[in-house]
């Protein structure tokens, strides 16, 4: 019996140690101290937007409080601890990290997850513990807050449907585009975008004559390109990310294609943008929407990109909408802290209380929540201009403030009537 | 000519471009699977590293030849060293083979990782294949060079591969190999000789695919096990081990791949798979594969 | 000799009152995140261990079929647009009907997938239910009418209601099932249907010439690995409680494969020993420092290179390596006894005492037919 004995004797080990490892979590004393986990991707395609999402959460700490030697962050009355874990960008994954921080760390607060489809899993996980706090990262699916919210789940973040706010009116009315072809990622985080922008461009008049969804996974373009009108479209709207947009645009480029683009939030950010290769070559005067704008000249945006290149020599050449995303929540969920001194008794929920009141000035403008615990904050409409030195850069075109999550159509809107889809909503 | 041929047409050229850069993939996996009955699981991961290589020897060089050459030649150098510090400690041990290049995988795609960053890269594709050429009877009139000059580089490494293997004296030995392990060693050819300039020229291949890879679309994270996964389903359709296999199970892919996402783009990627399933289950051994 | 049985009668009730004390002591997180879970993924790379050691089947369409069992579940069991997601599918039935329907899915898809592989064998067997697995990761992921698309269910609750409200209970479920299950398939393998199994996976041919049909039994070896994996599917998805194509992408395929090589492909009890290790790496790896070298953001290297070195030094696992040290150890201290586990050998994994080296035992040689 010795193969299934040895295995057993493993199996008694490993209680051991794992009784061992268990005894080992306890707390440091002094200070208050009040740990937040911080959730974000690290493996995969989002490993940099997860990266920079971290850096959002330790600048925030760092310019609101003070670095201590031992690590954690001191405030007036209570210390913040952090703990990381990364996700691979999978709802499965980010839900075993999300539990390891709250049921083995016992965090108090929850800062994260990245990606959309991560924050429903979150959001759903979030309601079966209802007294420890979870505030979003920069996952932006609609249905996070505005399907069936989690009462403790709270967004100081903008959804993907708000990211393209201005974006459709801009199209029709400034730039005339009228039929516009569109071609997409076929997942939920485009399907929010496309919702977005044909929120308004539909409402404004304008017509989707042809949807391409494109499996996850294609990265040859070759044959959707082909797909696309030749005649009768007066733009594409391209909702691709990282290197799909690139391959997207080389194979258009390629294939002689002469059309004016409509981009998504991260169709034409700096990662696509810097990215060295012949299709730049067309991308200028796309135009685009999202939370940030890398040119943008209020005080408070230069004074946040300043920061971050003081604290973080190896950071990106700007903070993306990831960084900016989860500086926002780290914001809200100190003020929320500061307003209740650190007092997370009761259930948490007299801090919950103050944290859903909570309104700032954010690096890109106000922000505050609705209620369902969404932000109501600022948008950007930029396009892509060729800078002096030959380079692209997105230049702000527009901005408007005080975007809530029905684009100021009201949630009776019939385009808000059923959660977006590839065939919600539609203007053929 | 009526819309619905020329897109027909379009969507096969498209496949056939495709089905080039495939077999270019695979003819490192199918050539090592071939004589060694190795399943180099880590082979994506090299198609992989050769294209950041590739990007590097660029940046460098501002040379796409060069970038090729380079790329082709620093796998070869790390498929010779995993042949030599791992693999032939365990030959004829296929499924721990298997194994240990799954765990190399794994490592070399993080590596990749923390030295690329999630960033991605293009490399430039040379002079004479840049920009689009007109030709009659494509959606728009006019169709990408590259793509064209792809087709041109799949048939080059077809017939180099083929010369190799039938008009020099390593050629002779490797199909040898591949008809008869034991004969092989009993005539008194250094083996272990052969079958490491086998795995050097298999990684080389898959370290110059990426270099064409990365130029025709380009290089991210994660595109490793897409890669393996392309590799091992042309090579299963086409038969393990033949390069005429590689080649029809290459076109068939392609195909069905681009003429998948064109009619059919929800399934597309689906189809891929029904086509290998019903492929394997009526003839195990691939469409060319001989009997093991 | 009765003494060495007292002894290890000793052991074994050792075992049993820890295992059963385990929930009461520790904190929840060790109960469902690292136990719980561990025996979720232990049962699913039982069933390759199973299929690998007694069928010389290498599957690797186990993810696939476990995943499969956890959305027919879901179908089954949510109640329509009262679910989380709020999707208008869903039979409402529940839950312990609705498992035992899904289970028995999951075995005919296995035996489905048997049928469509009967005459592949050894690395043409491995790919070719690797295309299986993937063709159907794509079909959930594209599928929004029927698989909820890239979201996929919420809102699934098992007999136990959530794990997280009464964690110990859900610990025994998962504990008497892997514990029936294991002593379930050790019946199994020393009936005359698992002898069968072993002779056709020694020599296939010398069995069809006996009169065998070895492809109704490979179907039927195959129907046995989609039961266990479609039991691990359904315990998954009470687990979670949510289920999406992340459970059954390519990682999760590999991940059973390792988990299985971990622990020891001759040792049923190594899928399990395998699936604990496994899951304690993938949690702490993140906090190992070597050597002043952080494993923090690049702990993949570290579960690579774990992997690396466990199939160089441990060919047969860990449960394989325990088992030649104490081998080593009390042949010098002079004991005589019986020196592998008889299920292994009965098997013909591990061969009887100082044989041939048991280092690859799963695939087939060269003399299989490949078919036609």
């Amino acid at each position: 019996m010795f193969g299934a004995r040895t295995g057993r004797g493993l199996v008694g080990l490993m209680f051991v140690a794992s009784i061992a490892a268990a005894a080992c979590g306890g707390s440091a004393a002094g200070d208050k101290i009040i740990k937040i986990g911080g959730l974000a991707t690290l493996e995969g395609p989002f490993a940099v937007p997860g990266q920079d999402g971290f850096r959002g959460i330790e600048q925030a700490l760092s310019t609101m409080g003070k670095k201590l030697d031992n690590g954690n962050w001191q405030f007036d009355g209570f210390q913040v601890q952090l703990l990381k874990e990364g996700s691979d960008a999978t709802p499965a994954v980010a839900l075993e990290k999300a539990k390891k921080l709250i049921e083995q760390n016992n965090v108090d607060i929850l800062i994260g997850p990245l990606s959309g489809d991560e924050g429903l899993a979150i959001k759903d996980y979030a309601k079966t513990v209802p007294d420890k706090t979870f505030v979003n990262g920069s996952s932006a699916a609609q249905d996070t807050t505005f399907r069936a919210p989690a009462p403790n789940f709270f967004r100081f973040s903008t959804d993907g449907a708000q990211w393209m706010a201005g974006l459709g009116k801009y199209a029709f009315d400034k730039k005339g585009y009228k039929n516009v072809a569109l071609v997409a990622e076929d997942y939920s985080f485009p399907y929010t975008q496309v919702g977005g922008f044909m929120y308004e461009f539909c409402a404004a008049g304008g017509h989707v004559v042809q949807k391409n969804w494109v499996p996850l996974g294609t990265k040859d373009y070759s044959s959707v390109v082909s797909n696309l009108p030749t005649s009768g479209i007066d733009a594409i709207y391209v909702a691709l990310g990282g290197s799909d947009a690139v391959n997207f645009f080389t194979q258009y480029n390629q294939a002689g294609g002469k059309a004016k683009f409509i981009g998504g939030s991260i169709t034409v950010d700096q990662s696509v943008l810097a990215t060295k290769g012949a299709f730049q070559d067309i991308l200028a005067g796309t135009i685009a929407a999202g939370p940030t704008a890398d040119t943008a000249t209020d005080k408070a945006w230069l004074d946040y990109v300043a920061e971050y290149h003081k604290e973080f020599k190896d950071g990106l050449p700007f903070p993306g909408l990831f960084a900016l995303s989860y500086y926002n929540e780290t914001v809200g969920v100190i003020k929320g802290l500061q307003a209740v001194k650190g007092d997370l008794s009761g259930k948490q929920a007299s801090f919950m209380a103050a944290l859903a009141k909570v309104e700032f000035d954010g690096p890109t403008g106000h922000v505050k929540l609705d209620a369902n615990r969404q932000a109501i904050s600022s948008n950007y409409v930029t396009e892509v201009q060729k800078a002096a030195d030959g380079s692209l850069q997105n230049n702000v075109i527009t901005k408007a403030d005080n975007v809530d999550q029905t684009l100021g159509l009201g949630a009776s809107s019939p385009y808000l009537a059923q959660p977006v889809s590839r065939d919600f909503p539609a203007c053929p | 000519m009526p819309k619905a041929l020329v897109d027909l047409l379009t969507v096969v050229l498209n496949g056939v471009t495709l089905a080039a850069l495939y077999f270019v993939v695979a003819s490192g996996f199918t050539l090592i699977f071939g004589l060694m009955r190795t399943t180099n699981m880590a082979h994506g991961s090299l198609y992989m590293l050769g294209a950041y290589v590739g990007v590097s020897a660029y940046d460098a060089t501002g040379n796409w030849l060069a970038a090729l050459v380079i790329g082709f030649a620093a796998l070869a150098v790390v498929g010779g060293a995993i042949h030599l510090g791992l693999l032939s400690r365990m030959a004829g041990q296929d499924l721990r083979q298997a194994l240990v290049t799954i765990g190399l995988s794994i490592i070399i795609g993080d590596l990749l990782l923390a030295k690329y960053g999630g960033l991605t890269y293009q490399i430039a594709p040379p002079a004479f294949a840049a920009g689009s050429v007109a030709i009659p009877f494509v959606v728009n009139g006019t169709y990408s060079a590259y793509r064209l000059f792809m087709i041109g580089a799949a048939v080059a490494v077809y017939g180099s591969l083929w010369l190799v293997l039938n008009r020099t004296r390593i050629g002779w030995y490797i199909r040898a190999g591949i008809d008869d392990r034991d004969m092989l060693s009993a005539l008194g050819v250094n083996v272990s000789r052969v079958f490491l300039f086998v795995f050097a020229l298999g990684a080389g291949l898959a370290g110059l695919s990426g270099v064409i890879g990365a130029t025709a679309l380009s290089i991210s994270p994660s595109e490793d096990g897409r890669y393996l996964l392309s590799s091992l389903v042309v090579v299963i359709v086409g038969g393990m081990g033949s390069l005429e296999g590689a080649v029809i199970g290459a076109l068939i892919i392609g195909l069905s791949e681009q003429i998948g996402l064109f009619y059919a783009p929800t399934y597309s990627i689906f189809i891929t798979f029904v086509i290998m399933a019903a492929v394997l289950a009526i003839r195990p051994q691939g469409l060319l594969g001989r009997p093991a | 000799m009765t003494w060495a049985r007292s002894q290890q009668g000793i052991t074994t009730l050792a075992i049993v009152a820890l295992l059963l004390l385990y929930p009461q002591v520790m904190p929840r997180f060790w109960v469902l995140s690292i136990a719980a879970n561990s025996m979720i993924l232990g049962i699913a790379a039982l069933s390759l261990v199973f299929m690998a050691g007694y069928g010389g089947m290498t599957s690797l369409a186990q993810a696939a079929l476990a995943g499969f069992a956890a959305y027919m579940l879901a179908l089954l069991s949510l109640v329509p647009s009262t679910n989380a997601t709020g999707s208008a599918l869903g039979a409402g039935l529940p839950s312990i009907p609705g498992a035992l329907i899904a289970i028995a899915l999951a075995t005919a898809l296995g035996a489905l997938f048997g049928a469509i592989s009967s005459r592949s064998y050894g690395i043409y067997f491995l790919m070719l239910t690797l295309a299986l697995a993937v063709g159907f990761y794509y079909i959930v992921l594209q599928n929004y009418d029927v698989f909820g698309g890239h979201i996929g269910f919420a809102g699934i609750e098992g007999p136990t209601g959530q794990p997280r409200e009464d964690p110990p209970t859900f610990y025994y479920l998962c504990l008497a099932v892997s514990a029936a299950i294991y002593l379930g398939l050790r019946y199994l393998v020393r009936s005359q249907l698992g002898l069968t199994f072993q002779g056709m996976r020694d020599n296939p041919r010398r069995m069809a010439a006996l009169g065998y049909r070895v492809g109704a039994h490979r179907v039927a070896l195959f129907g046995i690995g989609g039961f266990v994996a479609g039991i691990s599917g359904v315990l998954g998805a009470w687990y979670r409680g949510n289920i999406s194509p992340g459970i059954l992408d390519l990682n999760r395929t590999i991940e059973v494969l390792i988990v299985a090589v971990i622990g020891g492909l001759g040792y049923p009890i190594g899928a399990f020993v395998g699936a604990v290790l496994y899951t304690l790496i993938k949690v702490f790896a993140s906090s190992v420092t070597i050597a002043g070298f952080s494993f923090d953001e690049r702990f993949n290297t570290l579960v690579g290179l774990g992997f690396v070195v466990i199939v160089l030094v441990a060919p047969n696992g860990i449960v394989g390596l325990a088992d030649r040290a104490y081998r080593a150890v009390t042949h010098r201290s002079g004991a005589r006894r019986r020196a592998v586990d008889p299920l292994a050998v009965e098997a013909g994994l591990v061969p009887a005492p100082v044989a041939q080296p048991p280092d690859a035992p799963v695939i087939a040689g060269d003399d299989v037919p490949t078919g036609s």
